[in-house]
């Protein structure tokens, strides 16, 4: 008998029953927070139900199911960093610390109006802080194996997803049938069709489309309660840009050095990477990370007989760094590498982040292996080391035009 | 994606150590002590009539600022440099300055900049980083292969050549452990010059300074002087502490030959205590320190210049010439 990983304490009982209530620091927060806090209480008062959840791996389609409209709370700021190191130990990952933070200090609309956190037991660091996160949110963890390769691997990612799908239905008084979870199976995989369109504008050369816009992009939509809307969305972007190049217009510059980014998630690191190499003559082509193709490629086998075993199948093959081995990623990388054509690739490795930090010796054999220029960048969402890293990037980019 | 090494033309190049000048054999007249911000007349056969003939690079570095000047066929005919002092836009108009008095009117000929400071040169016709430009100028200095050191005042760099070209690079951490400024600070501590220091090093036993702190270490200094440790050992222990956190960079990229360049380069009790840390030769020639700022020349797309990956062995042989007819200049710092 698999032992359920809810953990809810009184204090989370309270943060939920406060359901629509604002914070109390909320007149000292910037209008867009503001109006964030708003967008997401009238959502709440409006009969809606928000579940945050932190990885890709989190299988959106029984939230979407159930009803619920899902957000990614993955912390992608410094801001609260000092605060969540008054609980977290200073030397652990970023992205861990800011989304702990972010609870913590009620500064994010959506932690705060979440009506139930998902987690997975991806790496030691995340797994860990969910323990804590569970005294501020209700907060639910799937059990994540290993890696893909036991024969019981999916069998197990299956019988996690039946068990979050029951803890969905109980917890908030819901009916999910496979008819629901084909459905939103469908729709999420024309959500990640779009996507891959976007990616795909950067195939172009030169590209269709700034990287950073691409990345800012992605990272609103990660907000969005309403996914049909944020396909449709992304479609018309694509289809406006495709129309510009059509007629012309080159947002980027030919000789701008393409750059495909590996490695930890970069979403907390628009400014100080992305923007970085497109201000030295660099323009990102690729993702591979999760917000980009890694995992936005996999879709779900949306006609298969077992629904439920299709979904956690497309989750379980996300090749990140926590899976242990995790060999497919590199045969996918080279086979990015060559679509985009990529001229360097820079491996984002978060502070304390070992699952990709240790990968990263592979990730630097192979390319060196296949003559592809490499650098690893380790750092974390705080300003200090950005006079750096712009030097690191731009010297990184001038041995590519070189 | 274009190959980065194209090891086929290694053997053409045919540059070996025996073109490169030994530290010691190197233009015995360079690096004569000179007042630090005095301007000084160049050594070039002519002075400069027309422009577009010559180029100029710049690096800005966090305690010196320097300047190299080529001529339409590649040669150094002249470096310069002063120190940065408290801002690099000061710095860039005593170059400027100190240049225009030399006979180069830095608004009329092509310049490139480097260096931390390089966004504060506003005539630079272009910049690049540092990396390249220690890259090109080391390729230049040494030959086109080679891992080069370089240790500057706020930062180390380790860069690998292929074929004149970087590779590969890495760079310490933020933090000023291993770098020039370091050494600058014990050695104002211990009341030396930062070359009194590495000579006073060569003679004593290293005291065992365990912090890779700035601050820290400047505290077992402070302890060390109390319990009277000799002011030899301390520097001998102070050089070991740098050595070892340059080495350990170094490391990360072996090479069968290593080039210092920076401040440090005609440190000759440096350069042997990396080469013992690192079990292979560590070289350098006192232009090294001129390393940045002639890479940066040397990037300048005259359409003149031949590449100098492409430079063969008696190119090289005539650099080396022009530059025992340059006067290449210390600043008051070593770095
Ligand atoms: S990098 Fe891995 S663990 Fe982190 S969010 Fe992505 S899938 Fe999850
Ligand atoms: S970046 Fe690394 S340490 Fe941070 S949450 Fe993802 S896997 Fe964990």
């Amino acid at each position: 008998m698999v032992t359920q990983t809810t953990v809810s304490s009184p204090k989370a009982a309270t943060a939920a029953s406060a359901a629509t209530a604002l914070p109390d620091h909320f007149e000292a927060f910037a209008d867009a927070r503001k109006l964030s806090f708003i967008k997401a209480k009238e959502f709440k008062e409006s009969g809606g139900r928000l579940a945050g959840y932190l990885c890709s791996f989190a299988p959106l389609e029984a939230l979407d199911a159930g009803g619920l409209a899902a957000v990614g709370l993955c912390g992608t700021s410094n801001e609260t960093v000092p605060d969540a190191e008054t609980v977290l130990p200073k030397n652990l990952c970023p992205l861990i610390k800011s989304t702990y933070g972010f609870a913590l200090t009620q500064k994010c609309p959506f932690t705060y109006f979440s009506d139930i956190i998902i987690g997975e037991t991806t790496c030691d660091g995340k797994k860990k802080m969910y323990e804590l996160l569970a005294d501020l949110k209700p907060v639910y963890v799937l059990q994540l194996p290993q890696g893909q390769q036991r024969p019981y691997a999916a069998e197990i990612w299956k019988k996690e997803l039946e068990l979050f799908i029951a803890e969905i239905e109980q917890r908030f008084a819901v009916q999910i049938d496979d008819a629901a979870l084909r459905q939103a199976a469908t729709r999420r995989n024309r959500l990640r069709q779009a996507l891959v369109e976007l990616y795909a504008l950067q195939q172009a050369t030169p590209p269709m489309m700034s990287g950073v816009e691409i990345m800012t992009t992605i990272l609103q939509g990660a907000f969005s309660f309403d996914i049909e809307e944020y396909t449709e969305k992304l479609q018309a972007l694509v289809a406006e840009k495709r129309a510009a190049y059509a007629a012309g217009q080159r947002p980027v510059a030919a000789s701008a050095r393409r750059i495909l980014l590996t490695g930890c998630p970069s979403g907390g690191l628009v400014q100080k990477v992305g923007m970085a190499i497109e201000e030295n003559g660099g323009v990102i082509v690729c993702l591979d990370d999760c917000m980009g193709e890694r995992t936005n490629r996999l879709m779900v086998d949306d006609q298969a007989e077992d629904i439920c075993q299709a979904i956690s199948d497309r989750y379980l093959e996300i090749h990140c760094a926590v899976m242990s081995p995790n060999a497919t990623r590199q045969d996918n990388l080279l086979e990015l590498i060559k679509r985009y054509q990529v001229d360097g690739v820079i491996e984002l490795v978060l502070q304390a982040c070992h699952p990709f930090n240790i990968e990263s010796a592979h990730i630097s054999t192979l390319l060196e292996q296949h003559d592809i220029p490499y650098m690893k960048l380790e750092t974390d969402y705080s300003p200090s080391d950005s006079g750096q890293l712009q030097t690191r990037i731009a010297a990184f980019i001038e041995t590519l035009a070189q | 994606m274009k190959p980065h090494t194209a090891p086929g033309q290694l053997g053409q190049i045919g540059l070996s150590a025996a073109v490169q000048p030994a530290a010691s054999e190197a233009a015995p007249q360079l690096g004569r002590p000179a007042a630090p911000a005095s301007p000084i007349a160049p050594i070039a056969p002519t002075a400069p009539t027309a422009t577009g003939q010559y180029r100029i690079g710049i690096d800005i570095g966090s305690t010196v600022a320097k300047a190299a000047v080529l001529d339409a066929t590649g040669e150094l005919i002249h470096t310069l440099s002063l120190p940065t002092g408290y801002s690099s836009v000061d710095a860039a108009e005593r170059l400027a300055a100190a240049l225009a008095a030399d006979g180069f009117a830095v608004g009329e000929l092509p310049v490139l900049a480097t260096g931390y400071g390089r966004i504060s040169v506003p005539w630079a016709s272009a910049v690049a980083t540092e990396i390249t430009c220690h890259g090109r100028g080391a390729a230049w200095l040494f030959g086109p292969d080679g891992v080069v050191l370089d240790i500057g005042g706020q930062d180390t760099k380790v860069i690998c050549l292929a074929a004149g070209k970087v590779r590969r690079f890495l760079m310490n951490d933020k933090c000023s452990a291993g770098t020039g400024r370091f050494l600058d600070i014990m050695a104002d501590r211990l009341g030396l010059s930062p070359d009194g220091l590495a000579e006073l090093a060569a003679t004593g036993r290293p005291a065992a300074i365990s912090s890779m702190c700035t601050v820290f270490a400047e505290s077992e200094v402070i302890s060390l002087i109390g319990q009277g440790t000799p002011r030899a050992d301390i520097a001998c222990g102070l050089v070991e502490s740098v050595v070892t956190k340059v080495a350990s960079l170094a490391a990360q990229m072996p090479g069968d030959v290593y080039y210092l360049t920076g401040g440090l380069c005609e440190n000759s009790y440096m350069l042997q205590r990396l080469s013992v840390q690192l079990g292979t030769e560590v070289q350098s020639v006192p232009l090294a320190r001129y390393a940045g700022a002639i890479g940066a020349a040397l990037l300048i797309d005259t359409g003149q210049i031949t590449d100098n990956a492409e430079l063969g062995a008696d190119q090289l042989v005539a650099g080396q010439k022009a530059h025992q007819r340059s006067n290449a200049e210390k600043a008051g710092g070593s770095w």
